[in-house]
């Protein structure tokens, strides 16, 4: 089966995510799009590691995956503390540090 | 030809197994607790129903699914209808890893008595796709009792999932495998007199492994999220009708895949007491290997029943206590005991 | 075969990755990405990586995704408000630009398919505790890191000290 396939999907998936974490207003909905780029990524680590069979490219997926999931643990729960603040989850309130 | 009589006879044992399981195994159990419970506590137990009450299960799942699915007045109907579903599908995929008998020949064709091995990683992240269960059913309720019943449900099992873990990484150190067909295999030995069962050189692990199970699939004295008396039925309160019963089938499914874990990795699996090594075999001994497989999770099972109904519940924060602050360093205390031990015995 | 899986699940993929996106309800965003996560492990076995499938289901579904939606459910989230247009435009406008991009230069560097390789080379266990020791452990106190972080974020002020003082039990 040809690898293309594999790294179109993954672009889609990160643009989905990239449009996703503009658009949402959301914190909780802008880290879950973010969630879906790490998706993509990891679809195309793991699509270049079956096309030159060494295996070190699924070693440093696993490794982006964990990194990924701290990431975006520490977001969730700065969106819980966000929400502590100001009562609502809404990034487009975060706007006291402007003039 | 031969691609596809494979097929055949790995879709034959996808589909069977699910089959048996849900129409034999969990009415079983529902029924065997009843009459467990009842000789317990000095009554007999439901016996009406057909020959010792078999057929009390079946009407009581009659009686459920002729009762129709109410108005829905939830918060979120995908939750309210996802979450049975989720919490059934994840304990018949805990199955597909689980050997029931060695590979044996039938009619010509090999046959493994397994579905597959992947191993217990995927036991893991199986068991781990059904904890969306009761948060699901909590939200979808829309019902404040039910949500708390729902969060305290999902962070039950995740937690005493992580003790499931660290109990199985023992095991897989000792035998240098993760699949549980070789850990099966590596079983069948004797240590003198005794067979050469997991338990006996786990014991710790062993300990961990069975609270960690009976815990994960909610069995009592671990079933604080479905409480009557204090939740009102926690997260299964706003449910009924064949709902309802997915969501019993599910805790009952649950059960049984961690009686037949704690068999396989620590119970010498299908492998009968002294029989040593694997021989080809042909289909009676299989079938006799599979009816050991069966006795065993069946005495587990019994064991979990008698846990049931001699132990008070566990509220949340003291089983949250147990799992985090007592559990989980010996898991982890177990893991590198293990790795100690093996790695100077080499 | 590995054909009609692959179609089957690209499909869910990038079916739950558009809802994920655009479902206004955060409840069925997080069950969504759940199913994203899912498909792309699934995926990855296809791509002859079951350890990372594994680690992706037992992470992002049973981990992750989970977090998110009990976090949906603890903080009580409302839908999300129907977008402007100015949004919504921007954002197509950038997803169009980057996938152009993206498909840009998968058409141009990379010009025949190659047959994928037959095998994976080293095996991954042997990867994680050999050449890739020192990342994982750095990971590890990363992973460490942040879950002292998490637990102190969402700390309330008054709870600093009374939290294991006067509990009986265990």
């Amino acid at each position: 089966m040809p690898l293309w396939p594999y790294l179109a999907l993954s672009g889609l998936l990160f643009t989905l995510g990239l449009v996703g974490l503009l658009i949402r207003r959301n914190a909780v909905g802008a880290v879950m799009a973010f969630g879906l780029m790490i998706n993509a990524s990891l679809l195309n680590l793991a699509a270049f590691t079956r096309q030159h069979g060494d295996g070190r490219g699924e070693a440093v997926a696993f490794l982006v995956l964990l990194v990924a999931a701290a990431e975006m643990v520490v977001g969730l729960i700065l969106a819980i503390a966000l929400f502590r603040n100001q009562k609502t989850a809404d990034l487009d309130e975060l706007d006291r540090l402007k003039w | 030809m031969e691609y596809g009589e494979e097929l055949f006879i790995g879709v034959g044992k996808a589909v069977v197994l699910p089959v048996a399981i849900m129409g034999i195994g969990v009415p079983l159990l529902a029924l065997a607790e009843r009459r467990i419970g009842a000789r317990m506590q000095g009554r007999l137990g439901p016996r009406a129903a057909g020959p010792f009450g078999l057929f009390q299960p079946l009407a009581d799942g009659l009686k459920l699914l002729s009762k129709g699915a109410p108005v829905f007045s939830g918060t979120d109907r995908l939750a309210y209808v996802l979450a049975p579903l989720v919490g059934v599908l994840s304990a018949l995929a805990v199955f597909a890893a689980i050997p029931f008998a060695g590979t044996f020949t039938w009619m010509g064709h090999s046959i493994r008595g397994q579905i597959a091995d992947p191993g217990v990683i995927y036991v893991l992240a199986a068991a781990g796709l059904g904890v969306y269960a009761p948060l699901l059913a909590g939200w979808g309720s829309g019902d404040r009792l039910a949500l708390i019943g729902g969060l305290s449900g999902t962070v039950r099992q995740i937690s005493f999932l992580l003790c499931m873990g660290l109990a199985l990484l023992g095991v897989c150190l000792l035998h240098g495998s993760t699949q549980l067909g070789e850990i099966v295999l590596g079983q069948a030995s004797t240590f003198g007199p005794l067979p050469g069962w997991n338990i006996w050189v786990q014991p710790l692990g062993f300990v961990l492994f069975l609270v960690g199970t009976m815990a994960w699939s909610g069995a009592s004295p671990f079933d604080f999220d479905r409480a009557d008396g204090e939740l009102m039925g926690g997260y299964r309160r706003r449910y009924s009708g064949i709902f309802l019963a997915f969501l019993g089938a599910s805790r009952y499914a649950r059960q049984i895949a961690g009686a037949a874990l704690v068999v396989t990795v620590y119970g010498g699996g299908e492998t009968l007491p002294w029989r040593t090594g694997e021989a080809a075999m042909d289909g009676w001994t299989a079938l006799v290997e599979g009816m050991a497989f069966a006795v065993k999770t069946g005495l587990v099972l019994c064991f979990f029943i008698w846990v049931r109904w001699s132990l008070p519940r566990l509220r949340y924060d003291q089983a949250m206590r147990l799992v985090w602050r007592v559990l989980i360093p010996l898991g982890l205390l177990n893991t590198v005991g293990t790795g100690l031990v093996a790695h100077l015995m080499n | 075969m590995e054909i009609a899986i692959f179609v089957l699940l690209a499909c869910v993929c990038a079916l739950t990755g558009i809802l994920t996106v655009v479902c206004r309800k955060p409840m069925h965003s997080s069950l969504y990405l759940a199913a994203n996560s899912l498909s792309v492990g699934l995926l990855c076995i296809l791509l002859s990586a079951p350890f990372l499938a594994l680690a992706q289901i037992f992470v992002c579904v049973a981990g992750i995704a989970l977090l998110s939606a009990v976090v949906v459910v603890v903080l009580n989230l409302e839908d999300e408000p129907r977008k402007g247009t100015f949004r919504t435009l921007s954002g197509g406008a950038t997803g169009c630009i980057v996938l152009g991009a993206l498909g840009y230069f998968l058409w141009h560097w990379w010009g025949a398919s190659r047959e994928p390789a037959p095998d994976v080379g080293t095996p991954f266990g042997e990867l994680v505790f050999g050449e890739f020791l020192l990342p994982v452990e750095l990971t590890a106190f990363l992973l460490l890191v942040a879950l002292l972080g998490s637990v102190l974020l969402t700390r309330r002020e008054g709870e600093k000290r009374t939290a294991s003082a006067g509990r009986s039990g265990l």
